[in-house]
């Protein structure tokens, strides 16, 4: 069974369709290692809209998705997270008056089980949970390179520390599956480079499924196993890159075609 | 029956005062998304102006002059201590227009002493018949001063070039602001305008009655009205106010007869009753914009 | 400085709790997670902290009976402004209602110690360690009830309705004679008894008042270590995060409507106590003391201390009950301020004054508050004498 299926989903805000009839599933099948799936089409094509719908903030009308065999679409958002759905987000969404430790330990807040009143104290169970919980985090400062900027608060990090710091985040959850909303946007080559190696040690090294979405189409076709595009809302093609980008409707829709569409 | 319909006279000319407060909460709100708690102390202030000026100049060139010192005093707190802040959370701007408050509130004290100030109005406790109702005419000048205001305060907003500037500002500043609005225009004339509206309130407030220190309480009943509208609404500040006067006013009337297990003065809280059931149905008021927020 | 920590923490992963090697002669070098968690984490702060604490104890014999009194209601204060920082400080969620829970506390432990025969509501329990715990749980639960409105409200609705529950608490402290006597009339405050032994009376420990500074000074450090260490558990932690992002704080895994909750329930708890210990000074409650201007008093304390710090909240509170007796003696310096109530200007109208221009000053040029001004001389001594 598919890790995450994701089937006909409708959503529509007043009438506008942001997400119209899309369907995939993301591995691991039995055997195969961890996929990474891209999704991309031009602005607007609900690329968003449908990490919205996974991670609880969007109710969409119609569709069906299910995660590790629950039904998503009855579960709140810290619910999701907790199954183990980590994802990050288009426009940085971290924490911006905590350091980048705590934003880091933040994303481990479902593993702890102590409650307020240990907490108050500082004792016992609540002190191991915190010092055990540090050791993790530094495991994943160590694999992002963020040593340097553990104290600092992130609003005062340069944006492309400030999108690893959001991954590291998203890793501190120990997700089973890890979606990633434009990891590169307004990223310069370098940082695009080290983005991208960081993706893939993800995929290959700690053997976690991601879905990821960005416009960047060579980091896309180098990086994915399976490409999802989209238009309107609408599927267009979902295959291998090199099938997807020998399409005609891929090319029509997306690579600018016989009509020259830009964005 | 009688009795009924002149306490929902009384309440609309109050509720009508309320309306005039909310309004100029909402209209500060909606230019720089803050309530300005400071509006009790504007009201008061307009108040005890009038009671000075009017032995002066006459009742009526009193209150015109009064509305427009205190939209000047408005335009110097914005000036002073709220423009400084632009840019800053909304909280913390919030909680300054409180400290103002308490500030002018003292200096305005200072004024009112310890005796009750009138207003000099033409009014008093006097009383006319609506065919067989009894009802004091100060309530029907409420009503319908009131109803002159908002109308051209409406037709401000609809037709004036001002009016469009502060429309569009209240959408998005920063779009606003690179059509070329002054952003700081649209928040001086913003606070100008609450204060002209909560003097010409305080004016009516101590009608009849009065002021003393304490009046001032009377404009936070102006907050339950502008939750119970929607903050964001113009036509939601005068229904609220309407509706939490009506609400009190009923609440006075047959409270003692009906509930008198609640105690006395209920009617003094009732306005914070009708706003807790109000929220909890409807979070962001009755005619508010709901918050959409975006990842 | 981040370096030799980073250098620390990658040398010994394999020793992530308890045991630290000590390296003579480094004392910023951390060798174990714990060191680096800790709550005083140099040095200096474990020097300087300790020195306050004795500091503070040895005032109870040094300082006289008035000048204690005024300090163990600092102390108190203080605690209900830990409290007010709790929810509007670190969980970010606006409340100008905690002077309604302070009522709460206070009539809670009140009708507990008083007499059970007496004139008012009373049951007869004058323990401390009963009435305080009892004070603090009955505001938490109204904390708790009050809090579902919170999750559905954003930003200032949620001011406005906690503003409207301190004038429904107002009206029926009021109305509910038989706990509270009534305005202008009261009732007399909680009983502080440990063990049999009345606090508030002079006795073989001290003075009334050296008695009492003492309590309220040791629970004001336990209430205060407590909140430091709510702060740095993943409790404070969601709590900023709620107050940061709230969106983004759900979908990494913070249940929005459960922490929530818990900062209303924790700063009422806080509320609850400090109302409880307040009265038991002057022995005396006034339903009508329970008004928006408490509420805006806590609020000055803990923008003028520093927003989202402990110390910050005590320093706030220390703070504007110094500025009480401070005013107070005004008139004998100053010509024109009178001491009477009748006259203009007078002390409570300076005080007043001085309340609202304070919070104004410092919300325009030191949001921080004071602990801002501290960081500012710290940081320029720390760099001293180069200015980068």
């Amino acid at each position: 069974m598919a890790l995450l299926t994701f089937e006909d989903v409708h959503l529509s805000f007043a009438g506008v369709k942001a997400v119209d009839g899309v369907s995939f599933e993301v591995g691991p099948e039995e055997g195969n290692t961890a996929e990474l799936l891209a999704v991309i089409g031009p602005n607007g094509a609900g690329k968003t809209s449908i990490f919205n719908v996974l991670s609880g903030v969007y109710r969409p009308q119609r569709g069906r998705v299910t995660f590790i065999g629950e039904d998503l679409l009855l579960k709140r958002p810290h619910e999701i997270a907790a199954m183990g759905l980590a994802r990050t987000f288009q426009n940085v969404e971290l924490f911006h008056n905590l350091t980048v430790l705590d934003n880091l330990m933040l994303g481990r807040h479902h593993h702890f089980r102590y409650g307020a009143f240990a907490a108050l104290l500082w004792y016992g169970r609540a002190r191991r949970a915190e010092l055990a919980a540090r050791a993790k985090v530094e495991d994943i400062i160590d694999f992002l390179e963020l040593e340097a900027w553990r104290r600092h608060p992130v609003r005062l990090l340069p944006y492309g520390i400030q999108k690893r710091v959001e991954l590291g985040r998203a890793l501190a959850m120990e997700p089973r599956l890890l979606l990633l909303d434009e990891p590169v946007a307004g990223m310069n080559l370098e940082e695009t480079e080290d983005m991208a190696r960081f993706v893939l040690d993800i995929r290959d090294e700690l053997g976690i499924p991601i879905v990821l979405v960005d416009h960047d189409m060579g980091l896309v076709m180098d990086l994915a196993d399976r490409v999802l595009v989209l238009d309107f809302g609408r599927p267009v093609a979902l295959g291998s890159p090199a099938e997807v980008q020998q399409d005609p409707k891929v090319i029509e829709a997306y690579l600018g075609g016989t009509h020259g569409r830009t964005e | 029956m009688k009795g009924l319909l002149e306490s929902l006279i009384r309440g609309l000319g109050n509720g009508s005062v309320y309306a005039l407060l909310a309004l100029g909460f909402v209209i500060i709100y909606k230019a720089t998304r803050v309530i300005s708690f400071a509006q009790p102390a504007l009201m008061l202030a307009g108040a005890v102006a009038v009671s000075y000026l009017a032995e002066v100049t006459g009742f009526y060139a009193a209150v015109l002059l009064s509305a427009l010192l205190i939209a000047g005093v408005a335009l110097a707190i914005e000036r002073i201590a709220i423009r400084p802040m632009v840019g800053r959370p909304v909280f913390v701007v919030a909680i300054i227009t409180l400290g103002i408050d308490v500030v002018v509130r003292v200096v305005v004290n200072a004024f009112i002493g310890r005796d009750v100030r009138q207003m000099g109005d033409p009014w008093g406790f006097t009383q006319v018949s609506l065919g067989p109702l009894v009802v004091q005419s100060r309530w029907l000048a409420m009503l319908v001063v009131t109803a002159v205001l908002v109308g051209l305060l409406f037709a401000f907003f609809r037709f004036t070039k001002y009016g469009l500037a502060m429309r569009a500002a209240a959408f998005d500043q920063e779009i606003a602001l690179a059509q070329g609005v002054s952003v700081g225009m649209v928040f001086a004339l913003s606070w100008g305008l609450a204060g002209f509206l909560a003097a010409i309130a305080g004016m009516f407030v101590g009608t009849g009655q009065g002021i003393e220190q304490l009046t001032w309480v009377v404009a936070l009943k102006a907050l339950p009205a502008i939750i119970v509208g929607g903050l964001d609404s113009l036509g939601g500040a005068v229904v609220g106010g309407l509706v939490v006067g009506v609400v009190e006013s009923l609440f006075q009337s047959y409270q003692g007869e009906f509930a008198p297990w609640l105690g006395q003065n209920v009617a003094v809280v009732s306005p914070y009753i009708v706003m807790l059931i109000v929220l909890l149905v409807r979070p962001y008021g009755l005619f508010g914009t709901r918050e959409v927020e975006r990842v | 400085m981040t370096e030799t920590r980073s250098a620390a923490a990658q040398a010994a992963p394999d020793i992530p709790t308890g045991r630290s090697r000590k390296v003579r002669g480094r004392p910023l070098l951390y060798t174990s997670y714990a060191q680096d968690m800790a709550l005083l984490d140099t040095r200096a702060k474990r020097v300087s902290t300790g020195v306050l604490v004795v500091l503070a104890f040895a005032l109870a014999v040094l300082l006289q009976d008035r000048s204690l009194e005024v300090l163990a209601g600092a102390y108190v204060l203080a605690i209900g402004a830990i409290g007010l920082n709790i929810v509007t400080g670190y969980a970010g969620q606006v409340s100008l209602g905690h002077a309604f829970f302070v009522a709460i506390g206070a009539y809670t432990a009140a009708a507990l110690s008083g007499p059970v025969d007496g004139e008012r509501l009373g049951y007869g329990v004058a323990e401390i360690w009963l009435w305080l715990p009892a004070a603090g749980l009955v505001a938490a639960a109204a904390g708790v009830l009050v809090a579902p409105l919170a999750t559905r409200l954003r930003g200032l609705y949620l001011a406005v309705v906690t503003l409207g529950l301190v004038f429904l608490g107002e009206h029926v402290f009021k109305e509910w004679q038989e706990l509270t006597g009534g305005p202008g009339v009261g009732r007399e405050a909680a009983i502080p008894q440990l063990f049999g032994v009345r606090l508030d009376q002079d006795g073989p420990l001290g003075t009334k008042e050296q008695t009492l500074y003492v309590l309220m000074l040791v629970l004001l450090i336990v209430f205060a270590v407590a909140a430091r260490n709510l702060a740095r558990s993943r409790i404070g932690r969601a709590f900023a995060a709620i107050r940061d992002r709230d969106i983004a704080a759900a979908v990494i895994g913070v249940p929005l409507t459960r922490n929530k909750v818990l900062a209303f329930g924790i700063s009422s708890f806080y509320a609850g106590c400090a109302g409880g210990l307040l009265y038991t000074i002057s022995g005396y409650v006034e339903p009508g003391s329970f008004s928006l201007l408490m509420s805006v008093q806590f609020i000055a304390m803990v923008l003028i201390g520093g927003v989202a710090t402990v110390s910050g909240a005590i320093a706030g509170a220390l703070f504007i009950s110094l500025l009480q007796p401070l005013t107070r003696s005004l008139p004998s310096l100053v010509p024109f301020v009178s001491g009477d109530t009748t006259q203009t200007p007078n002390v409570f109208q300076v005080e007043t004054v001085l309340y609202g221009l304070l919070i104004v000053l410092f919300l325009i040029f030191e949001p921080r508050g004071l602990f801002g001004l501290w960081i500012r001389i710290r940081n320029y001594w720390k760099s001293w004498p180069f200015s980068y």
